[in-house]
């Protein structure tokens, strides 16, 4: 039986070799640009004095919370609907398997600006256009998911297998009906997924959108930071991390069966 | 019903096949045989129209259905719904942009499921039945889309013997009411057994 061949260094390397190696390269590059205050200071201490007046948080404050929980929710949920709606037709005219290159490029390089801009700008723009009031929130979180929710969806047309699409043309199927019995029920299921996932998402981002004034409960958080009330700051925020949790739990669940 | 003359069949700048004349008649099931690589399914793209041929001529019906090897039958759909999928070509394409047709194709999809023994797992998604029922489902939705041609690249490979002839039953029925029907096997006992002849193209590319 023959030696298998050994391998050189230059044979070696491959391209994740190479990049793991640029990227600690670029992290030596970046560190020393870093800066601090300058000033002498015990970070530890200002950080457990800093966190010592969160505790213990005043629950005297749920109630309102809860009410701007419930006006978050809803911020999320209308504009993750929304952002589904508009981003289908965008995410189609995205990808090479449904529309020329001629209508690809530009709608991506849209698509590339509309994620450009992140959900406080939005939100700063869409206060600015109809004032302080939860539809900035949904206007602000609908042009911030819809970017993301076109690309994963277009990315999902992309990798879709082109064998149902195929079989049905040979039977003697039209496009679109290949289209629609063929490639949609292949992608169906990671739209919804990912649909899921922008509406968890949006519910941390509508709870932060307020700080700007448009609605939920980023107004409560941004109130509390500005009396310098943060034993009610931190129940705003353990009410956030629950709410959370029970989306980031009930989400994977739901997801898991979408695509199984 | 399908004549072809003269056919030529290339593959990355090689020939498959050359120089090849076949028809088949309305009423006839015609098994295609040969080794792996001679050809086989590159004739049958060729003929269905995914494939040009480099020379040569198809005179073909209009009506044409041709089952893959890959069957590509959508994971998500239920077992029944696939197989109606075979109705679309007699659907308007913007009507079933919303449902899958009516009443009596939903009866002769249910008919070819009873004739294959797929009723049992009906309702069930594509992803989550065996190869076989799948094999089965691909060829019940070739035989309710129906037409004047039918093409059927290796329908039976994941078959067990039963199974196989019983399936070939059903192309031949096709057959017998006016389809020609042109079939890729591997086994030439099943050919000699269920279709009216057979060709072996590792005979014809090497005659």
């Amino acid at each position: 039986m023959g030696e298998p061949p050994r391998l050189g260094w230059q044979q070696r390397l491959d391209l994740q070799t190479v990049a793991g190696l640029a990227c600690l390269v670029l992290v030596a590059a970046a560190l020393p640009g870093i800066h601090d205050s300058g000033r002498d200071l015990d970070h530890w201490a200002n950080l457990t004095r800093f966190f010592g007046r969160f505790f213990p948080p005043d629950w005297s404050v749920l109630p309102q919370i809860g009410a701007a929980l419930v006006e978050t929710a809803r911020i999320a949920v209308v504009a993750t609907a929304c952002a589904t709606v508009l981003s289908l037709p965008l995410a189609l005219a995205a990808t090479r398997r449904i529309s020329p290159l001629w209508v690809v490029m530009p709608v991506r390089l849209l698509l590339n600006v509309v994620r450009t801009i992140p959900s406080l700008i939005w939100a700063l723009l869409a206060v600015a256009v109809v004032g302080a009031n939860s539809l900035a929130g949904v206007i602000a979180l609908t042009g911030y998911s819809l970017g993301y929710l076109a690309k994963f969806f277009s990315e999902a047309v992309d990798s879709a297998g082109q064998g149902p699409i195929t079989a049905l043309r040979a039977l003697g199927a039209s496009r679109l009906q290949a289209f629609r019995w063929g490639l949609w029920p292949e992608v169906r299921p990671l739209l919804a997924s990912h649909a899921l996932w922008m509406l968890e998402y949006n519910v941390r981002s509508a709870a932060i959108i307020g700080y700007v004034g448009a609605g939920g409960i980023g107004l409560h958080l941004h109130t509390y930071q500005e009396y310098a009330q943060w034993d009610r700051f931190c129940t705003v925020l353990l009410c956030i991390l629950a709410v959370v949790t029970v989306l980031d739990v009930a989400g994977g669940w739901l997801r898991r069966r979408l695509t199984s | 019903m399908l004549t072809v003359a003269g056919l030529g069949v290339q593959r990355g700048g090689t020939w498959l096949l050359r120089g090849l004349d076949l028809a088949v008649a309305a009423g006839e099931m015609v098994a295609v045989l040969g080794p792996s690589g001679c050809g086989k399914t590159s004739l049958l793209r060729t003929l269905a129209g995914l494939d040009q041929p480099g020379e040569g001529t198809v005179a073909k019906p209009q009506s044409t259905a041709f089952l893959l090897q890959d069957h590509g039958l959508p994971g998500d759909l239920s077992l029944f719904d696939a197989v109606r999928t075979g109705c679309l070509p007699r659907q308007r394409a913007l009507r079933s942009l919303f449902a899958l047709p009516g009443a009596s194709e939903r009866r002769r999809a249910w008919h070819e499921l009873e004739a294959l023994g797929l009723t049992g797992c009906a309702r069930r998604k594509i992803r989550h039945v065996s190869g076989g029922e799948r094999q089965r489902a691909a060829l019940a939705r070739l035989l309710v889309a129906g037409g004047d041609l039918l093409l059927a690249d290796e329908p039976v490979a994941n078959l067990d013997g039963a199974a196989a002839v019983l399936a070939l039953g059903r192309l031949r029925a096709a057959a017998e009411s006016g389809a020609a029907v042109l079939v890729v096997l591997h086994q030439p006992e099943l050919a000699h057994r269920c279709c009216n002849r057979s060709i072996d193209l590792g005979v014809v590319r090497d005659g």
